[in-house]
Formats: C-alpha cells, structure tokens, sequence
C-alpha cells in the first residue's frame, strides 16, 4: 500500500513476512488515526466559522470578548487533538521505529517507514494550521468597511451637534475619536463634545488599516529577499504617510515613531 | 455533535460556569534556594581566581567585587577590538553591538567562574548598555531630565499606571478621575498620549518603569482607597495574600487560567469567581514575581516552577474536559 517493498535489490536483505505485516499495520494505523482526528477537527471548525462570522458581523467594535473567548476555546480544542496527535506519535510510532532497528530490520525499509509516517504527520499538521487561519480570518474585523462606516457616520452627524448654552450650531470639522472640547463660535462657551463608540475606534484601526493599503509595498521588500533597504524605507515612509491621512490629528506623534522606527532599520543594514 | 461544547464556549450555559467548586490549593512548599555557586568549568585565564572561588557581586552592577568595572570595561574593549579586526566583511551597528556583547560576555565568564545563571543576572542587569534595552527590577530608566518621562496634561507615569491599576479592580472610570483630579476629555487624551511616548521609546523604558510602578499601584495616594463596583477588593482575602507569598499557588493559578482559556472559559474572571483575585491585583502580584525572578535569576529553579505550572495547567484542563464533557477526539484511539 505504502510502496515498503518496491525497491527490493537496493533495499537489501528482505524483510520477514512478520515484520512486514507489523509495519504495514502500524503504518495503516496512524493513517487511519490521524485521518480521524483531522475529520474531527474539520466537523468542529465547520460548525464553528459561521458562528464566529455572525458573532464579528453583529458588532463594529475592534476586540470583543466574547469572539476572543469563543475563539480561544475552539483553539484549545484544536490543540488538545494536535496534542494527542503528537503523544501517538511519540509514544507509538517512535518507539516502533526504534524496534525495527534494533531488530536489525532492513534499514532502508524502516527509514521509509519513519519518513512515510513522519510525511503524514506533517500534512495533519498543516490542515490543522489551515483551519486555524481559517478560524482566525473569521474573526477578524473588516478595517476598511468600518472605516466607511465611520466616514458616514461623520456625514451625518458633523453638522448636527450644537451648543449647550445657546443653541448655535457647532461644526464638526474633523472626526473626533476622544472627548474634546469644543467652543460654539457664537456664545464663546466650551462644550464637551463625546464621539461615538464607532468614532472612537479610528484610532485604533488606523494602523491596521494604514498597513492593509501599503502591504504590496511590504510585498515588494519582502519578494526581493530584503536586498534593497530603500524598498523597505520606502514602504515605511508610504505606510505612515498613509497612518496620518486617516488621523491627521496624530501625524506629530506619528511621526516620533516613524523616525524611532527608521533608525532601529537603519541600525540593522 | 459539538452542540455542547460549543453551547459552552458561546455562553448558553453560564450557569455551569458558576457552579465550578473553589480550588482548594495543596501546596505551601517553597522552591529551596540555590546559591550563586560558580561552575566548575575549567578557567583558561590567569588573571582569574581558580575553580571553585566563591565570588561576591555588586548587587547594583552585578560585576564581581575583585576586579573595577574600569578595568573590565577596558578589558572588554580590547577584546571587542580584537574580536572586530578578524570580521571579513563590514557589520552593522546592530552586528557590532552583537559583537561586542558577545565580547563582553566571553570575558565575563572567564573573570567570574563560568557561572551563566549570574551572567544572565550581569546581562539583565547592564542590558540597556548591551542591548539598548532596559529589564525590568534592576532601576535601569531614570525619569529625572528626560522629557519622554515628563507628566502628560499633569499626568505622570505613576499616576497613569495607578488609574490602569484601579481600572483593571473595576473601579468606575469617573469615581477614579474625579480621584485623580481630571476630566474625561483630559483623560482620554492621556490615555492615547502615553502609549504614543511608549512606542517612541526605542529602549522600552517607559514600558519597563510602567510595570514597576503597576506592581506598586495600589498603594497610589489618590486612588488606594477607592473601592470596586464588581471585583473583590484586595484587602482581607487571604488568597491574594497566598498569591503574593507562595510562588506555588501563583504558577497554580497561572496555568488554571491558562486552561480556562484553552476551554472557552474566561481565565481573570475564573480566578475572581473562584479565588476572589480580580485581574488587576493578580497581574500587580505577577509583576513582583518576575522582577523577583530577575533580581535572584536561577535557571534550574525556573524551569521547577515552569513545569509544576504546566502540570496544573494540566490537571485544570483535565478538570474543565470533564465539566465540558470531555475533549472533541476523546474516542478515537489509535
């Protein structure tokens, strides 16, 4: 099945029909084995992506405890299974492999045996990888559509707010994402203007998102093995230049950080 | 199939989640202490004293007290010197920083007895000198004369910590900045602003002294006497007292909430339900540990108490399966 006895002439001495039938078993064992631990894992993600992508869907916040610890459970039962997938191996598959050599079975057929076992174990690992970036995606937050949602939001309540005092209007000119105050240009009187929980998260998703739109630059750095270090500074200068248009009120600050950013590159070409 | 175990983790039965029985901890034993024994290596060096020496350390410096930092420090240059002249190619600033770490750590085995546990100290200790990084416990970041450190709209480092601290207890927002004497517009710009001097921080200093100053917050002078509307209050639980004073239950209820998590459980609010230790006094009292940890840096008893907190971690995980029904793959066998 597993093609152990096809290279007879160069494998050497034969291996004994007792010794086959184990190998073969062993082998048909962790297959079938890891084959149902991956269904297993395959059933839980399915059942639990939709419930993860509903739960992100209901609400604009950026972290939500509620998804993180949902996510987390799911994950620590993809661990458990990966867990029992590696105690298996360790305590089933290695020690058998350890007494074929000392039994003197024919070498190369208890290498490929390992290999053979060792490559199966490695695909369980990477479907296991595969649905845990599958998990995480669904959770993750659309930066750019709640980045539009704020913009709206602004449409429609910057021409909305008004003094407390007198009543005059008091134009929002910009998206305010922390209480500020804000004078009404008629009475002179300081009003506490509050945003909106959706406002107050742009600066929170500024990065990310700032990010999101110059990843191609990044790509770029990245495809050329990191040889060119403009490509890099180019990519960063672009990144933040991004990061102040979506909040220009942080652009000074930003700024810090660009150059302790550029340095610690700097430092290392 | 998954009807439970997800009906568990999406909270339809949180009322399960209450009824966990309190833990009752079992051990009170400390680790034994090690002394700062050197190795018995052997010690090429002649200027070195021979195997075997038992050295003293300045406990500030953590440079041995038979020989000067001054003759060190140009021991450590020469050889850094000697170390540069063999590179084939030109290095970075990083790699010559790598380099000359590397120099000085070569020559401060051989000056004090091959002993790693008390370089690893020497290195936490020096590390914003050796890699432009400060460690926390060792009073490497002075705030005096440095504008990153300057308070922020009458905000200093220490008071941002303590309002994060009383945050963290579940102390309403307005009774902690009426307390600190601040409005909310004021506040919430601090609260952006001191994450930005963070993040300009290349040393990570602020972040550092921010740590130290949490694990001391709750004895700030404004905010100690304020109460918490949901979490239990610190005084009087004779677990947190435990937590504080006996390093076993503390890596106990490391990994117990490192397991609720992996089951869909809420860890800080496991370990307030069933210990009374809200988030914010467990993280302060984690503080302590590692700065204690780094100041007394012994890697054997490390790994004692990372594998005891694993096994917890467990025997926990074992305990919510079974109250959760058990594991997905629990029936197949190989």
């Amino acid at each position: 099945m597993f093609g152990l006895f096809s290279n007879k002439k160069e494998a050497g001495d034969p291996v004994s029909p007792e010794w086959a039938q184990q190998i073969h078993e062993t082998q048909d064992r962790w297959f079938t084995f890891l084959q149902k631990l991956e269904e297993r894992v395959e059933a839980l993600c399915l059942a639990a992506i939709p419930e993860l992508k509903a739960m992100r869907s209901s609400t604009d916040s950026i972290y939500e405890a509620n998804i993180g610890q949902v996510w987390s459970g799911i994950r620590g039962q993809i661990n458990q299974v990966q867990e029992k997938a590696r105690e298996t191996e360790e305590q089933k598959i290695r020690p058998f492999y350890r007494q074929l050599k000392n039994a003197g079975v024919n070498y190369a057929v208890a290498l490929q045996f390992i290999e053979t076992c060792s490559e199966r174990y490695r695909r369980f690992e990477d479907s296991c990888h595969s649905w845990q970036d599958q998990l995480e995606a669904a959770t993750k937050q659309d930066h750019e559509a709640l980045y539009q949602k704020i913009l709206e939001e602004h449409e429609q309540v910057k021409n909305q707010f008004s003094c407390q005092q007198c009543g005059a209007p008091i134009y929002l000119e910009k998206i305010y994402f922390t209480t500020s105050y804000l004078q009404c240009p008629a009475c002179r009187t300081q009003n506490t203007y509050e945003p909106s929980t959706l406002a107050k998260s742009l600066n929170w998703i500024a990065r990310d998102l700032a990010e999101e739109r110059t990843a191609h630059l990044l790509d770029a750095y990245r495809k050329d093995a990191g040889q060119d270090a403009d490509l890099y500074r180019h990519y960063l200068r672009s990144m933040f230049d991004e990061w102040n248009r979506i909040v220009p009120d942080m652009a000074a600050s930003n700024e810090k950080f660009y150059q302790r950013q550029l340095d610690d590159f700097n430092r290392s070409v | 199939m998954f009807k439970k175990f997800l009906n568990n983790i999406l909270g339809n039965d949180a009322d399960q989640q209450k009824q966990q029985e309190p833990v009752v901890n079992p051990f009170q034993q400390q680790a034994a202490r090690h002394d700062n024994e050197a190795d018995d290596d052997d010690n090429d060096d002649d200027n070195v004293p021979v195997q075997g020496t038992q050295y003293q350390f300045d406990p500030h410096t953590q440079h041995g007290t038979h020989y000067t930092k001054d003759a060190f420090d140009a021991a450590a240059n020469r050889h850094y010197e000697e170390m540069l002249a063999n590179q084939d190619e030109a290095l970075s600033e990083n790699e010559k920083r790598n380099l000359k770490r590397e120099a000085v750590t070569q020559l401060y085995l051989q000056w004090n007895g091959h002993n790693y546990d008390q370089l690893v100290q020497f290195e936490m200790a020096n590390s914003l000198e050796l890699t432009g990084y400060a460690t926390q416990g060792f009073n490497q970041v002075k705030e005096e004369g440095n504008p990153l450190y300057e308070p922020i709209h009458g905000i200093s480092l220490y008071d941002y910590a303590g309002i994060a601290h009383a945050m963290a207890q579940g102390v309403p927002e307005e009774t902690i900045l009426k307390a600190i004497g601040i409005e909310k517009a004021v506040w919430e710009e601090v609260n952006i602003l001191w994450p930005e001097r963070m993040k300009e921080d290349a040393s990570f200093g602020i972040m550092t002294k921010y740590g130290e100053y949490f694990a001391t917050a709750g004895q700030h002078p404004k905010l100690a006497h304020l109460k918490s509307g949901a979490a239990a209050t610190a005084e009087g639980n004779p677990n947190l007292e435990q937590l504080k004073t006996d390093r076993y239950f503390y890596e106990e209820l490391c990994g117990a909430r490192t397991a609720a998590y992996e089951y869909g459980l809420d860890g800080a609010q496991w370990i307030l339900e069933n210990f009374g230790i809200n988030l914010s006094d467990f993280q302060a009292v984690a503080m302590d540990w590692m700065t204690a940890q780094n100041q007394q840096f012994n890697s054997s008893e490390i790994q004692h108490y990372m594998d005891y907190q694993l096994q917890k971690q467990k025997e926990y995980s074992e305990k919510f399966a079974k109250e959760q029904g058990g594991n997905i793959a629990d029936d197949i066998a190989f």
